[in-house]
């Protein structure tokens, strides 16, 4: 269809757009042909700059008569560029449009000359790197979603959220953060939107002291955020108001969203056998401590844990309840679980300096050779580069779907 | 101060009321037993836990209530748990028999809290 200048659309997806002929901003970045792939869930708005051509498939889209851009923010890149601002953190509360923002922002910033790359921190939805980690890419070129981004290095949490393990979540920032200002001038640290209660408030504030951001900003509805900000110098925080156009994403689509991103992660994915003597157990407590010898036929696997810890006991799959029971009273306090509880955990292979080199999903595993079977992406990682299997706290099958979760501590 | 980074301390706060709140010990138990059921449904999520907490023992209406199982408290603030039928008259739990006119309130166990508020995080619990 034809596109006269100054026309915003508007385009929600699942959609594809093919820009013909004209000139288009979209996210910050300037095209005059090419095609942009809106995912679920997604929205994004074309401004037409000189007349052109566009065909919007699938999906749908409305006209709009201003741009649902604030001129405040074409000003944020001049002044990151200006002031050489390194660390840029984002706040806002879930549905405020951060991963829109930050993509804005970092297309801006290649426009004017400046290397940036964006840190992923939502796990749940992860846009740049696997499911479940934390993700660094480097903007080379503009793009239009920020899971267009390639990524770069990642980290293992194995889990949706940062509530199920503050520590793990924490160190992964920490890691990724080094790790990009080496490559980098400036990064922009996209969050989760959890910001209230103990948790949110705990989590949040701890990033902000793990980034020690150079600029804040702020995506707020009314004053939802400054109770995390409070302690930080004014001149450092840029308060914006969340698009009345950010879209509000139900339980339900986040699931659907979470899994489809999972079910392309895995599609085309394959078992890898392990040998335990090659590969270290991460986040778990079996392979941590000393094996000790074992000639019960009712147990598979015994291990001594350092201290208090006690003992991990593996059963085969089919003991009974009474049998099983009898032997634990042996060993006071133990660890305990049969190889079938570990299929379909959700682990992250990762090399020696603890980067994940993919994630995975456990098929099986096998105490008496040795062995355990990993269904992953196998064009992601090279088998002799993996020195750690990081264990989750959730399950996914095969197809990608969400399985269920790991008792913590439990393995 | 600090803040709890876990949030199973809301789980707590839900047992001390419970506890506090109701003398029935029948009634306490199958409360816990499904706050153990929510658990091992969301292991990892105890602030989901402690939200479906708070769902569990929901007020009936005295008049409408549905034969089944309810707690009964009366207005000298007896407690009676378990099956119950009714007439116009009475409300029959167990073995006794307690007049319309002398109860003060009546609650029932909502068994399908998590299911309701998180039907995305319902799985199959899988056994160690």
């Amino acid at each position: 269809m034809k596109a006269n200048k100054n026309d915003i659309y508007l385009v929600k997806g699942p959609s594809t757009i093919i820009l013909k002929n004209g000139l288009f901003e979209v996210i910050g970045a300037n095209y005059d042909s090419g095609n942009i792939s809106i995912h679920e869930g997604k929205q994004i708005p074309i401004i037409v700059k000189e007349e052109g051509e566009l065909d919007i498939n699938g999906g749908s889209y409305e006209k709009l008569d201003h741009s649902t851009i604030p001129e405040k923010w074409y000003e944020i890149p001049k002044l990151i560029k200006e002031k050489s601002i390194k660390k840029i953190l984002i706040l806002g509360e879930v549905d405020t449009g951060k991963s829109f923002f930050t993509t804005f922002i970092a297309n801006q910033l290649g426009n004017l000359g400046v290397s940036v790359g964006a840190i992923d921190t939502d796990t749940g939805q992860s846009d740049i790197g696997a499911p479940g980690t934390i993700g660094f890419g480097i903007f080379n070129k503009p793009h239009f979603n920020l899971s267009d981004v390639k990524l770069d290095k990642q980290f293992f949490i194995g889990n949706l959220s940062p509530g199920g393990g503050f520590s793990i979540f924490l160190a992964g920032i920490s890691k990724i953060l080094r790790y990009a200002l080496s490559k980098v001038d400036s990064v922009i640290v996209d969050t989760t939107g959890w910001v209230h209660g103990d948790g949110g408030r705990a989590i949040k504030r701890s990033k902000l002291d793990i980034v020690d951001p150079d600029l804040v900003i702020l995506l707020q509805r009314g004053r939802e955020l400054e109770h995390l900000v409070q302690h930080i110098d004014r001149s450092k925080i840029i308060d914006l108001k969340v698009s009345k156009k950010a879209s509000n994403t139900s339980q339900e689509v986040r699931k659907s969203l979470r899994e489809e991103i999972s079910r392309r992660y895995f599609e085309n994915g394959g078992p890898i056998t392990f040998d335990f003597n090659k590969v270290l157990f991460d986040r778990v407590y079996t392979k941590s401590g000393v094996k000790m010898e074992n000639d019960n036929l009712d147990i598979l696997y015994l291990e001594k844990l350092p201290a208090w810890e006690g003992t991990v006991v593996v059963f085969p799959d089919n003991i009974n309840k009474k049998r099983r029971n009898e032997l634990l009273g042996k060993f006071g306090k133990s660890i305990w679980y049969s190889p079938k509880y570990l299929k379909d955990i959700f682990v992250g292979l990762s090399d020696e300096n603890g980067f994940c080199l993919s994630v995975g999903i456990i098929e099986s595993i096998d105490f008496v050779n040795g062995k355990i079977s990993i269904y992953l992406n196998k064009k992601d990682c090279e088998k002799d580069d993996v020195r750690l299997i990081q264990f989750g706290s959730i399950r996914y099958n095969n197809k990608g779907e969400e399985a269920g979760f790991v008792i913590p501590g439990s393995i | 101060m600090a803040f709890w980074e876990t949030e199973f301390v809301g789980l707590m706060d839900f047992i001390d009321n419970l506890i506090v709140k109701y003398k029935n010990k029948d009634f306490i138990l199958s409360v816990l037993k499904e706050l153990k059921r929510i658990r091992n449904i969301v292991p990892l999520n105890p602030g989901i836990v402690s939200m479906c907490a708070y769902g569990i023992i929901k007020p009936a209406e005295k008049e409408e209530f549905e034969n089944g199982e309810y707690l009964v408290i009366t207005k000298n603030e007896e407690e009676y748990f378990g099956h119950t039928k009714s007439d116009t008259e009475n409300i029959y739990i167990e073995n006794f028999t307690i007049p319309r006119g002398e109860i003060a309130n009546i609650y029932y166990i909502k068994r399908d809290t998590v299911e309701e508020f998180w039907p995305t995080l319902i799985h199959e619990v899988r056994e160690k």
